[in-house]
């Protein structure tokens, strides 16, 4: 698989169910009935992947919501992604 | 401290410290508890989770999770189900935790279930059947009569490979005393929607639903105090305006389970408290006490399996009916006893009569509790 970058969008598979629990969420793969929990700022992301798609408008949304170097704002949300599409709750286009 | 009173004290919205000088079994034995109780996932948002050990927090959230996992399928099914039987002209009406879990509770995955629960009018029982059986379900237990249960219990496994289970009802409750207390037309005229489970799912309006939990603790489960089922109640009362608690309390009294409703409610304040008018419901409650009551004695908790009988007998009108009632305790269909004794030979078919009257005696005289 090639490195993801910010200049990536991620499509959200249609098999992909989310549920938010107030701060945390948890995503079931329907097709494969394995579920994945997210933390506060893994909800966030997945919350603004679904509203915009593009990783550098949620990258740019991130920055202005979190006091966090931009780089490890950047690492932390492309691993997320991977981690994403290797559970293949969406993929990477 | 006993880990069920912890657990009432944090459903009540009390401050409930963990015991400083807890057992080192006290967690293992709390989880059982909430769990054997329902109420494992409901700690979630309770005000005394806060001040809990970490470790208890994090498997709070973890059951929370993995019920949140559990609901997304358990939704898919339920609307699966329920569109079809629609399609296949039965009208069904969902029940008690199944329906309860997304009209009263915050999240519907704070009221665990393991099965959903059906009432279809008795003349769409067949049909229902049928239908179930062409989605994948399968009858998990044998009729055991027309008079002994008015229930069957269906199961599937689904795609995701889990166990998928389905009570379907023609009555709500199986205790002759208990059993025409609703029909189901009249269920079905003030029934409200489910809108998260589509079109097609509508359960019992607070009143009844408020009437169906009081009655069901008691009728089907010696009157527990499970506290998921006190916590229902609670949730159904407060949800209630002032003119529906009194309606509720009329009907209790018309339908002649007034003291059963009172005993529920009075329970879950006691046990899990209300977030609203205590004296309101209590007074309602009080004001209606009826000379006829039918059910009281299912209150006492030292009732044995032939106090049941001879109150079946008892609401039973007719020698006919009563007669049939006992044949079939005493002789079930032959189906119900393959099934039960893992037989198929007719010849092992009076063996097992046999043995089950001599390992029945004992259990029709020994107290539920």
């Amino acid at each position: 698989m090639r490195p993801i970058s910010l200049e990536d969008a991620f499509v959200i598979s249609k098999d992909a169910v989310f549920r938010d629990l107030d701060g945390e969420a948890v995503i079931l793969d329907l097709s494969a009935g394995t579920y994945f929990g997210l933390n506060e700022i893994g909800t966030r992301i997945w919350q603004l992947i679904a509203e915009n798609g593009t990783l550098k408008t949620v990258f740019d949304v991130l920055c202005a919501e979190y006091d966090a170097p931009p780089e490890t704002i950047e690492r932390d949300l492309l691993m997320l992604v991977s981690s994403l599409a290797e559970a293949r709750l969406g993929t990477v286009t | 401290m006993t880990p069920e009173t912890l657990l009432a004290a944090a459903l009540r919205d009390e401050i409930a410290p963990w015991p400083t000088a807890a057992s080192p079994d006290f967690e293992a034995d709390f989880f059982h508890s909430a769990a054997d109780h329902g109420v494992a996932e409901l700690l979630s948002i309770t005000a005394a989770l806060r001040d809990w050990p970490r470790t208890v927090q994090a498997a709070v959230l973890r059951r929370r999770r993995d019920a949140a996992a559990a609901e997304i399928i358990q939704r898919e099914s339920h609307a699966e189900v329920l569109d079809t039987l629609n399609e296949s002209g039965v009208k069904a009406l969902l029940l008690k935790g199944a329906a309860l879990a997304y009209t009263h509770y915050p999240q519907p995955w704070l009221r665990p279930r393991l099965d959903i629960d059906l009432l279809v009018a008795p003349d769409d029982r067949t049909r229902a059947v049928t239908t179930l059986q062409g989605l994948g379900y399968h009858p998990a237990t044998h009729f055991a009569g027309e008079l002994v249960t008015y229930q069957s219990q269906l199961r599937r496994v689904d795609r995701h490979g889990l166990i998928d289970r389905l009570d379907l009802h023609w009555r709500t409750a199986n205790p002759q005393v208990f059993a025409h207390t609703f029909a189901f037309d009249e269920l079905k005229r003030e029934a409200v929607p489910v809108p998260q489970l589509g079109t097609n799912a509508w359960t019992l309006c607070p009143v009844h639903s408020l009437l169906l939990a009081c009655i069901h603790r008691v009728a089907h489960h010696a009157n527990s105090d499970r506290l998921v089922w006190l916590y229902d109640i609670r949730l159904i009362v407060d949800a209630m305006s002032h003119t529906a608690l009194e309606r509720a309390a009329d009907e209790a009294a018309s339908k002649k389970v007034h003291a059963v409703v009172a005993a529920g409610v009075r329970r879950t304040l006691e046990m899990v408290g209300s977030g609203v008018h205590n004296s309101a419901v209590e007074r309602a409650l009080e004001t209606r006490r009826g000379d006829s009551e039918v059910g009281g004695e299912f209150l006492r908790k030292d009732r044995a399996k032939v106090d049941d009988l001879l109150a079946d007998l008892h609401a039973l009108s007719g020698l006919g009916p009563r007669l049939r009632l006992i044949r079939e305790h005493l002789v079930p269909p032959p189906a119900y006893m393959r099934k039960t004794y893992g037989f198929s030979s007719p010849v092992l078919l009076p063996f097992a009569y046999a043995l089950r009257a001599v390992k029945g005696a004992g259990k029709w005289f020994r107290a539920d509790s």
